[in-house]
């Protein structure tokens, strides 16, 4: 346990208006969605069973969300596992966003910038500077929606192709999140 | 008759791809070679961990602290193996199913000219012969591809792929019977009768459901 000032929390959990004394965040659902273009046709897989924690102190934010690469579903199995295998999901099989804010939000803040790193299909590719919109706000939750805008080329990943046409490289994916504040600040460790 | 025992046996033989579908036989073969890969999610969430996804020890936000690992399971190289192997032989199965399409439908075509002359006849049985041997490459890419365990149930355009292929896989092999028999009957001056009178019905049944097979996967991938 870390001990914080009231105070401080006070000053820096204003991103939902805040004056309770703590600074942890857990995801409490969110939706991760990739969206696949093809001269074809367009595919999008998403996963809810991400699991995520922000954290915020005077150095600013900072959080990680992270999922099983096979809890993405397209709708059809098929195309679920040529994309695991596709992306090297079974040596790496989770997908781990870290998102980074030097500047806290202010109550007022429709949107925010942070630095997310993206650790997938074992590279990491980071992306200086992703807009993040707050969507919601209550006393003790936000929901924030951005879109990473990724490509296969920093991950390496070679695209599939239909019918010897390559997918397109630029896979945005759409982070829903929707989080609410922790009770027990820092360091209390979930449950294994 | 000699003949009988060896048809037999040749049917049991082909027919046997079928059998493995629908008793799921092969998923239990691969399940017990890759029994360590068990614990893939399929239960809730279970997470391996990526090398380097979790940071220096302390850190609050890794992904032990979020609780995400259940039993720290390494990556997993055997299963990546064996998505590859899976990928590799069903994209030979697509590779051979375009290429059995084009004697298929070239069989189609020249199916009227069987009738007419004995070269005609000829060069449909010729290209009927062919479409059936590249369709058995096709059928057998596809079910010697490995199933991967705890994937799921089939959805989309696969199942409907899938649920297909019982119906041009019999269709297939009973054309190509049939198409003997009508020629067997035709070149000893007789009419088609019997089975080889039932094989354009047959053979149009199974051109017809082949490419609605091939049809839903070009629109899937
Ligand atoms: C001989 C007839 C065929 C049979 C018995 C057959 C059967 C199958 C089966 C069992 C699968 C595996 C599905 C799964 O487990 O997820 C499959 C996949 C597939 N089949 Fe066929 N199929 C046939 C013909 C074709 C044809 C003509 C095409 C034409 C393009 C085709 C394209 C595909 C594709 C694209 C896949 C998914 C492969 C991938 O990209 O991973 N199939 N087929
Ligand atoms: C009736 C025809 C065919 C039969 C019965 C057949 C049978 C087989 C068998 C038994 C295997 C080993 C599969 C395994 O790894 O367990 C195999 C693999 C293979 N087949 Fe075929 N095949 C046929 C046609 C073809 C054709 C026409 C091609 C090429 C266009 C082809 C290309 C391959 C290749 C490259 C492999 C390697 C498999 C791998 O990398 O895992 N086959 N086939
Ligand atoms: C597998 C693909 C095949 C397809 C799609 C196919 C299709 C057809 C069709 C549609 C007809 C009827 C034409 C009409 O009534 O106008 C026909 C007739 C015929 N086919 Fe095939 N066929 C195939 C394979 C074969 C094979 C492998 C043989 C023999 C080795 C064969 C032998 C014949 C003969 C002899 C006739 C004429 C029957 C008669 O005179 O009544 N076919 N075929």
């Amino acid at each position: 346990m870390r001990p914080i000032p009231a105070a401080v929390l006070a000053a820096f959990c204003s991103l939902a208006g805040l004056s309770a004394a703590a600074s942890d965040w857990i995801l409490e659902r969110s939706e991760l969605t990739y969206t696949v273009t093809h001269p074809l046709h367009t595919v999008r897989g998403s996963s809810r069973q991400a699991r995520g924690k922000g954290i915020c102190d005077a150095a600013g934010c900072r959080f990680l969300v992270a999922a099983p690469v096979k809890s993405f579903d397209s709708g059809d199995s098929n195309r679920d596992l040529h994309m695991l295998e596709a992306t090297r999901g079974g040596k790496f099989p989770v997908v781990s966003v870290r998102g980074t804010l030097k500047r806290l939000p202010e109550r007022a803040d429709k949107a925010f910038e942070a630095e997310v790193s993206v650790e997938f299909a074992g590279r990491t590719a980071v992306y200086p500077r992703v807009r993040f919109e707050i969507v919601e706000t209550s006393s003790a939750t936000a929901r924030v929606h951005g879109v990473l805008p990724c490509g296969l080329k920093e991950y390496e990943i070679k695209p599939p192709s239909l019918l010897w046409i390559p997918i397109r490289d630029h896979i945005p994916v759409s982070v829903d999140t929707f989080w609410r504040l922790q009770e027990t600040p820092t360091a209390a460790k979930p449950p294994n | 008759m000699k003949k009988i025992p060896a048809v037999a046996a040749l049917s049991a033989l082909l027919l046997q791809p079928l059998a493995g579908w629908s008793f799921e036989a092969r998923r239990a073969i691969d399940l017990e070679t890759y029994s360590r890969i068990s614990n893939w999610p399929g239960s809730g969430l279970l997470l391996a961990q990526a090398p380097s996804a979790s940071a220096a020890a302390g850190d609050q936000l890794s992904l032990d602290e979020l609780g995400l690992v259940g039993k720290p399971a390494a990556a997993d190289p055997a299963l990546q193996a064996l998505l590859e192997r899976r990928t590799r032989m069903l994209q030979r199965h697509q590779r051979l199913g375009l290429a059995a399409a084009v004697p298929l439908l070239a069989a189609l075509l020249t199916g009227n000219s069987a009738k007419s002359s004995p070269s005609g006849r000829g060069l449909h049985a010729g290209l009927g012969s062919a479409a059936t041997v590249l369709y058995l490459a096709t059928a057998y890419h596809s079910i010697r591809a490995p199933n991967i365990p705890g994937a799921g149930p089939k959805k989309g355009a696969t199942r409907i792929h899938r649920a297909l292929a019982f119906v041009h896989y019999p269709a297939m092999l009973l054309t190509t019977a049939a198409g003997f028999s009508a020629k067997r009957q035709v070149e000893r001056g007789r009419d088609a009768h019997s089975l080889g009178k039932q094989h354009p019905t047959i053979a149009t049944t199974a051109a017809v459901s082949f490419l609605l097979a091939m049809g839903v996967m070009v629109i899937n991938f």
